[in-house]
């Protein structure tokens, strides 16, 4: 970043550099072959999904995997998908379940935030203890047990499920919210008391407008995780009804066969295309939340 | 409203702030634990109202009568060799493309891509890559390797490894992105430093960025360990736990929700939760230890 400030003072070193080794010419070229390498490992197997998605049945038997489709608008493949699954449903409760598990951890997460850093009360120390030591269990052993007290709750085959345990047991964006405000300097709230603020206006008005980085940090954090979440849509809403769109592209490979493949690559383009496209709009903010708020992980 | 005096109001506003959460924290995580420890202990079924105790029988079957339902535990050990080759990679692509070569952006996102994508849509799509005549030997004749393709899947060696890779395929760009994050402290000057005394590329690695991104790497091999234990996503959609794939996780659910021994489930998730936390604990001496040094 602020790397090219200071070259003039190196100005020898940059002549040298001019004039290019053997060994670094071989070296930058042997970089850039495993990197082209590397992008080529990852993008084959999504191109080719995304090329058997345009095909007929009579391409998929006869061709190569690696042939273009014959015509990319063939969108029979497409329309298939849509006719057989519960496309606008999935999408619908992705979307529900996502929003208001971030509208519920978000209000949840900044009040106890809040209370945590800025009061000192008793019992306080055991509630930190209690979230790093909950936050060190990892979620996936408990599922058993999990899973009997979600019965209990008559939450099993509904979406509500999702939601709570998305919000409820959501440790780390609890915890990314505290150690946020932890950082932010109390004079601006301090100010707002003795001009006779009260504390619900303090968190209304100061300190929920302040956690604004935190909060598009657990949002992108969370909206990644929920879009592509396996494991609770499997156990907890089974039926694509009630499920995510994981769970319904889980059920519609269950359902198909090797004839009506290319029908089933059609539902993955569906399901990844959105997170795709957001990711190429809001790569910065994706890539920078992620290393705030991953290192805690 | 008339003004409420300030002690009531800040203890009711500690209160009414917490309830919700400390709520949510008991009944999500923390009774679970407690009621996993205590269904552990008992013959459960998931489904007959009571539960005989029996001590500690669960644990005896698992850890000495029994073995077999602790084997897929040895699949954890392929994840982690997987995972130390994943960090090495990591660290190796973070390095080259914080030297801001052209088109290093690039190249960071298109390796990044994989962890934004939903976990069923590119299981399948590794699913349908690694077949037979699939993708991969599509792609392998096309390049001229075709000689050298292999039943990925199918071979009872191979499949373990094929997952492996399927496992770096998805998350090597996002232990990329923490890497690099890291890199960002290393001071620009000293590079430029070394340059002038003439030192390597490799040395300054060794020397310079080496050091600094020392405790990132360390917690992200803890965090690759826990990982490796906990398994479920890659296999459980790719292969379904065929051909020696189970992983722990696997087998724990698969006893608690298909063969409905739920106590002895709930033995296996304590095992499992005991080694993680041991884990953690010897993580968080080390990082003591370094903080301290």
């Amino acid at each position: 970043m602020t790397a090219t400030a200071d070259i003039p003072a190196t100005r020898p070193v940059r002549r040298r550099r001019r004039r290019i080794k053997p060994g670094k010419l071989f070296w930058t070229t042997f970089h850039y072959a495993m990197l082209i390498f590397a992008s080529a490992l990852v993008v084959a197997p999504l191109l080719i999904a995304f090329f058997a998605s345009f095909k007929t049945p009579l391409e998929m038997m006869r061709g190569e995997k690696t042939d273009l489709p014959a015509d990319f608008t063939h969108f029979q493949n497409y329309v298939e998908f849509f006719e057989r699954q519960p496309v606008g449903v999935a999408f619908w409760n992705t979307i529900f379940v996502t929003v208001t598990s971030l509208i519920i951890i978000t209000l949840i997460g900044t009040m106890a935030a809040y209370v945590i850093d800025r009061f000192r009360f008793p019992g306080r120390k055991a509630i930190l203890l209690a979230y790093v030591v909950v936050m060190a269990v990892p979620a996936i052993t408990t599922q058993v047990s999990l899973y009997q007290v979600m019965l209990g709750l008559g939450l099993v085959n509904s979406k509500w499920a999702l939601i709570v345990l998305y919000s409820g047991a959501d440790i780390v964006s609890l915890y990314i919210f505290i150690t946020f405000l932890g950082a932010i300097s109390r004079e601006i709230d301090e100010s707002a008391r003795i001009e006779g603020a009260s504390y619900f206006q303090i968190y209304w008005k100061v300190i929920l407008p302040l956690m604004t980085p935190a909060i598009s940090t657990v949002v992108i954090l969370r909206t990644i995780h929920i879009y592509n979440d396996f494991i609770l849509p499997y156990l907890y809403t089974p039926r694509v009804e009630q499920s995510t769109v994981s769970m319904l592209l889980f059920k519609a490979s269950d359902l198909m066969s090797s004839a009506t493949e290319a029908i089933l690559m059609a539902g993955i383009v569906i399901v990844i295309t959105p997170t795709l496209v957001v990711f190429l709009v809001l790569q910065r903010q994706i890539v920078s939340g992620m290393m705030r708020g991953a290192v805690k992980g | 409203m008339p003004t409420m005096n300030a002690h009531t109001q800040r203890r009711l506003v500690i209160i009414s702030f917490l309830i919700a959460p400390l709520t949510l924290l008991v009944l999500f995580s923390i009774w679970p634990a407690i009621q996993l420890v205590w269904f552990s202990l008992t013959d459960w079924n998931g489904l007959s109202a009571e539960k005989t105790f029996v001590g500690l029988q669960n644990y005896r079957t698992l850890l000495i009568e029994d073995r077999e339902l602790l084997k897929p535990l040895i699949n954890s050990a392929y994840y982690f060799a997987g995972s130390v080759l994943q960090l090495a990679l990591a660290t190796y692509f973070a390095v080259i493309l914080n030297r801001k070569m052209p088109g290093s952006n690039l190249f960071r996102m298109m390796l990044f891509m994989p962890f934004v994508l939903n976990a069923v849509a590119v299981s399948i799509v590794f699913r349908d890559f690694l077949q037979i005549d699939g993708g991969l030997d599509a792609v392998m004749q096309l390049i001229g390797l075709g000689a050298y393709t292999r039943e990925w899947v199918q071979d009872p060696e191979l499949v373990k490894w094929s997952l492996v890779f399927a496992s770096i395929w998805r998350y090597l760009g996002f232990q990329l992105l923490i890497t690099y994050g890291a890199l960002q402290a290393v001071p620009t000057d000293q590079y430029e430093a070394a340059r002038i005394e003439g030192a390597s590329e490799f040395q300054q690695f060794i020397y310079i960025t080496l050091p600094t991104i020392a405790p990132i790497l360390g917690l992200q091999l803890i965090l690759a360990t826990v990982g490796s234990l906990e398994v479920f996503e890659v296999p459980f959609l790719i292969t379904g736990g065929a051909n020696g794939t189970k992983t722990f996780i696997m087998a724990t659910l698969e006893e608690a929700f298909e063969f409905r021994r739920v106590g002895l489930a709930a033995a296996m998730a304590v095992i499992l939760l005991v080694f993680v936390m041991l884990v953690v604990v010897i993580q968080r001496t080390l990082f003591d230890k370094g903080a301290r040094a």
